[in-house]
């Protein structure tokens, strides 16, 4: 990671941190609240991150966005930020290849989805669109942009947050999730589009969506580790901190074992979004990270919880603004049932003897890339535990 | 690489790779020696060819992945040589490593005894000082290949640890047909002589057979450990399984398997990210420890559970003959599996050295 990037994720990390300050201070937890905290979003311009410089972006690439991704995770934000950067991104290059009118789009988040059953027919010049979402994100508070397939072709389609909720082509069954985020199943029945696009490749923004949640997930499973271990030094029992029983230490190993797991598989799937040209070209790392991901939950929260004790499960304790997340983005773009099937029966094209070579020529391909790039030699495994020293401690032969 | 091994080991029984690093074939082995496939990573004067590290990490992760009865020369490749290059003198070095690059030159690793497994800092075996050397006496237990490698590099204690137990500890390389050696096979549970005893009475060694400084063990034993510790065997032993399993799919599909495939694989890519993420952190000098120690315990805990995960999706009905591969092979995994989290640093002992790492200790 070169030093911009370093300055730029310090000084996101300094935004996320007042962010959620100021969520937590925020009694009413009103709209006005929200609001405010978007505004301080669009300021900083992180919708932006993903667009080309010379349209007011960062050039952000994956890898990059992945690090950001794991601090909005970190930091439990309320917020699609997330998805938003991922739209622009998907919006910008749509526009680019073919500009349409876009519907008026106050300054509020987009949201993404992938319908896998959508329909279009044509109302004179105006296409409609027919199909239905379940489960998803932000909505109906945020737009949406939706991908789909339709034939051999794939579309997208930038749906304002007004016309997710017109109730004669709609219909919207709206609930919260685990960890009290705004969902929605949607259904539509011809609804008018006023921005589609025809892509000139296979393009699914639930992959896109799986690489944003976990690396979240990532990032507040590392939060939850910190505290865990920041909690069993602080609290004594038996007249010492916990932190200096055995077991509670290898419960802690355990945890970070997770995280590192966890971290390593989200930003090494980031990594291969960029060298593969895409996230729909990285979909076997992604499902691979988003499935991993999913599989530390349990582990992770479990030991996290057990290691803090009755005063991890109050309200007023910041934990489950974490553990609650990482139960419910379990299920978000793409739950271990989803991933694990579609890896496995891509995998199953597969004679047993191939499977190796497979592996080793998707991430020969991703090594090479990166080295003909820009250097980029970042790819640690768990390096984030805590910083600190190890020190080596021999034992059998 | 890939048909090196093909022509190699092309007809040898799925069950026989299963075996993986601790299969032990002594032609295969000089065989790989011969191509300059062992030691690749060290300088030419010692029979290398000076590989980066990165090459030699790709070379035996094709060994693994295939299967090849590497264990002969595994424990010299991976460990033994390149600590003899860095702490042995160079008499010792030029007797050892053009034998090791040649793959005719076995070692095994001296370190638990009969009342010091975890606990190594608590050894026995003891060097005395003599006339032009040093009078070796004690035993060593649950070595690796003992019986069929030529050389040891044992830990011993060399003065009394008055004031640290870690003190008073020193390595030397011991020729096991050297008199006074006595040793043992000891069959496992599933059948093979894999590791036994030895038993060191008075066995005189000359000056040059210290390894390192005198008293210095327990530190150059860390770094020992660290070589032995990092690689990616820690969590492919059970690897041949996999494709196995994967074949047996293509037949008899259902979305069990496929999601435990799909699960299996997702963890596999994973283990394999963290695993070269620490070999590339060893290749650009650092110390990842601490990592080291994560990959090991996750990629141990993974390899035991395979077998188990595997089992567990198939109906126990599985004709012989359609399963001729699988079978021998998942029975022969589900045996040597408890050993995984035991070998190289018990799992206990891992989440030690994590904790430690973590700031609790």
């Amino acid at each position: 990671m070169n030093s911009d990037n370093a300055l730029l994720i310090d000084m996101v990390r300094k935004l996320c941190k007042e962010l959620s300050q100021t969520q937590m201070d925020a009694t009413d937890g009103g709209s006005m609240s929200r609001e405010h905290l978007w505004q301080k979003v669009e300021d900083f311009g992180l919708p932006y991150f993903m667009l080309p410089a010379d349209a007011g972006g960062f050039d952000g690439g994956w890898a990059t966005a992945a690090k950001l991704f794991q601090l909005f995770g970190e930091y439990a934000l309320p917020l699609p930020v997330g998805e938003t950067m991922i739209a622009r991104h998907y919006m910008h290059r749509a526009q680019s290849l073919s500009p349409q009118e876009l519907p008026k789009l106050e300054e509020v988040p987009i949201s993404l989805a992938h319908c896998s059953d959508a329909i279009i027919t044509l109302n004179g010049d105006v296409p409609l669109l027919s199909g239905a979402l379940r489960n998803a994100a932000w909505t109906p508070q945020s737009n949406l942009l939706v991908s789909a397939t339709i034939g051999d072709r794939s579309v997208l389609a930038l749906l304002a947050r007004d016309q997710l909720v017109t109730r004669s082509v709609c219909e919207v069954d709206t609930f919260r999730n685990t960890a009290a985020e705004p969902r929605a199943h949607l259904r539509w029945r011809r609804l008018p589009l006023t921005a589609l696009w025809h892509m000139p490749t296979f393009t699914n923004l639930m992959t896109a969506g799986a690489l944003l949640r976990s690396a979240q997930m990532s990032g507040a499973m590392q939060s939850i580790l910190s505290r865990s271990i920041n909690y069993a030094l602080e609290r004594k029992q038996f007249g010492r901190a916990i932190g200096k029983f055995q077991v509670i230490q290898h419960d802690l190993a355990r945890l970070a074992e997770q995280v590192a797991a966890a971290q390593c598989a989200a930003l090494s799937a980031a990594r291969a979004a960029d060298t593969e040209g895409g996230t729909e070209a990285a979909e076997f790392e992604i499902a691979a990270a988003k499935l991993r991901t999913n599989i530390a939950v349990a582990p992770a929260t479990t030991i996290a919880h057990q290691v803090h004790g009755a005063i991890g499960f109050t309200l007023e304790h910041p934990l489950h603004q974490f553990t609650q997340r990482l139960f419910a983005w379990r299920s978000d773009f793409g739950n271990d049932r989803y991933w694990a099937l579609t890896l496995g029966n891509s995998l199953r094209q597969l004679s047993g003897v191939d499977l190796w070579p497979f592996l080793t020529a998707r991430s020969d391909r991703q090594v090479v890339a990166r080295q003909a790039g820009d250097g980029d030699e970042d790819g640690t495994a768990g390096n984030s535990v805590n910083g600190s020293e190890s020190r080596a401690h021999p034992s059998v032969g | 690489m890939r048909a090196l091994v093909d022509e190699k080991i092309r007809h040898m029984p799925a069950a026989q790779r299963a075996q993986s690093w601790t299969g032990f074939d002594a032609n295969f082995s000089e065989h790989l020696g011969a191509a300059g496939f062992i030691g690749m990573h060290w300088p030419e004067h010692y029979g290398g060819r000076s590989c980066p590290a990165i090459e030699r990490y790709i070379v035996i992760e094709e060994l693994l992945a295939a299967g090849a009865p590497v264990g002969a020369h595994w424990i010299a490749d991976r460990q033994s040589g390149t600590h003899l290059i860095n702490y042995a003198n160079p008499s010792a070095r030029n007797a050892c490593l053009p034998g090791i690059a040649s793959g005719k030159l076995f070692f095994c690793i001296g370190m638990s005894e009969p009342n010091s497994g975890s606990d190594l800092a608590s050894i026995s075996t003891r060097a005395v000082r003599v006339d032009g050397g040093w009078r070796i006496r004690g035993a060593k237990l649950w070595t690796t290949h003992v019986t069929r490698a030529h050389m040891m590099i044992a830990l011993v204690r060399t003065s009394d640890a008055d004031h640290a137990r870690h003190q008073g500890l020193s390595q030397f390389l011991i020729d096991l047909s050297l008199p006074g050696i006595t040793v043992n096979g000891i069959t496992d549970q599933t059948g093979e002589k894999h590791f036994g005893e030895v038993f060191l009475d008075d066995v005189f060694v000359t000056d040059d057979c210290l390894i390192g400084t005198e008293g210095e063990g327990w530190q150059q034993v860390n770094d020992e450990l660290s070589l032995e510790r990092s690689g990616p065997e820690r969590y492919l032993s059970s690897y041949r399984l996999i494709p196995e399993f994967l074949d047996t799919l293509q037949v008899d599909a259902d979305d069990i398997g496929a999601c435990t495939l799909g699960e299996i694989v997702a963890e596999l890519w994973t283990l394999r990210q963290m695993s070269m993420s620490v070999a590339g952190q060893i290749c650009n000098g650092a110390d990842p420890s601490l990592e080291a120690a994560m990959v090991k315990d996750l990629g141990a805990t993974f390899e035991q559970e395979l077998p188990h995960r595997i089992q567990a999706c198939l109906d126990g009905g599985e004709d012989n003959i359609r399963y001729a591969q699988l079978l021998p092979v998942l029975d022969y995994l589900l045996n040597a599996a408890p050993s995984f989290s035991l070998r190289g640093g018990t799992r206990e002992i891992l989440r030690g050295i994590i904790a430690r790492g973590l700031g609790l200790r």
